[in-house]
């Protein structure tokens, strides 16, 4: 039997969406909200252009990557900056797509789960969340 | 309520449909600690807000306190009492707790009525961006950029999205 202890219990809305949250990106003076879903099988996190645009941040000028998906794949460029999602802040790489026709907001695994311990039951819409 | 789990027992928002007049009359205190007994000062601190109480996590549902408000002459009487067993924590340390809770619950509501409002309105702006403050629609538009302007002008860390325009189910990359 094994048990972890969260600082923070959030209840989610259950749709077919994915499951969401609202997340905080800082960048400098600036900042934006946005809902982002969690996705523990993506390699990073990755926001559409328009937020990085608003933080004032030159896309072009970070560090160009492409990324593979289901159906193809999709150039985007890594900055660092600053997440608070429910409380819980920290810096990380993440990346904006070149594409301003992408239509993704994703919390993955390098940037975000790698700096939380994170617990989920789906079926009562709970997700658990501490910083590492 | 769950008062195992040292929620928030009273705050503004419960007391304002009771008596928003009476709310005037009522002494601000944060009280963090086991339950009182006596009329005596429990080791409450003046905050200049309205009436909040925060308990600590570690009570038992059994050692519940109760409570009522004297509207005019700013006093409460608590119930039942328990021996107090643990050390207070410090005022500093309460009104800490206090604010911190307070933020939270005011970011939760926020954060609802923004979900809840998307839950109701999403379709009707299918494939625009919107800017949303709780459940007031700041601004909407094909442009991203005339939703950010609209959103920085309102002042408030407005919820910014582009709503999708199909009804698909999401699946992942």
């Amino acid at each position: 039997m094994y048990q972890i202890d969260f600082e923070t219990r959030h209840a989610y809305a259950s749709s077919d969406r994915g499951i969401e949250v609202t997340v905080e990106l800082h960048y400098l003076d600036s900042s934006v909200r946005l809902p982002a879903k969690i996705d523990t099988g993506a390699a990073v996190c990755c926001f559409q252009r328009a937020y990085a645009d608003e933080l004032g941040i030159q896309v072009e000028a970070g560090r160009r990557e492409s990324f593979a998906t289901a159906t193809g794949s999709f150039v985007a460029y890594g900055h660092e900056i600053e997440i608070n999602c429910l409380g819980h802040r920290n810096f990380a790489l993440v990346y904006f797509a070149a594409d301003i026709d992408f239509s993704r907001n994703v919390l993955g695994r390098q940037g975000w789960l790698d700096h939380h311990r994170m617990g989920l039951i789906d079926y009562e819409s709970l997700l658990y969340l501490s910083s590492s | 309520m769950d008062w195992s789990s040292g929620q928030l027992m009273a705050s503004r928002a419960d007391l304002e449909p009771i008596a928003p007049e009476a709310l005037r009359h009522v002494t601000s205190f944060a009280y963090v600690g086991p339950p009182i007994s006596g009329s005596g000062s429990p080791g409450w601190a003046e905050m200049g807000e309205p009436f909040f109480a925060v308990f600590r996590a570690d009570f038992r549902p059994s050692q519940r306190p109760t409570f009522r408000l004297e509207w005019q002459s700013n006093g409460r009487d608590f119930e039942r009492p328990v021996p107090a067993s643990r050390p207070k924590r410090s005022t500093q340390e309460g009104l800490a707790i206090l604010r911190k809770m307070q933020q939270e619950l005011a970011l939760k509501d926020r954060d609802q009525l923004e979900r809840d409002w998307l839950a109701a309105h999403r379709g009707e702006y299918a494939g625009q961006w919107i800017a949303l403050l709780g459940d007031q629609l700041i601004s909407h538009s094909r442009s991203a950029k005339e939703v950010f302007l609209a959103a920085r002008a309102a002042g408030g860390p407005a919820l910014v999205l582009r709503v999708d325009d199909n009804e698909l189910r999401f699946a992942g990359w």
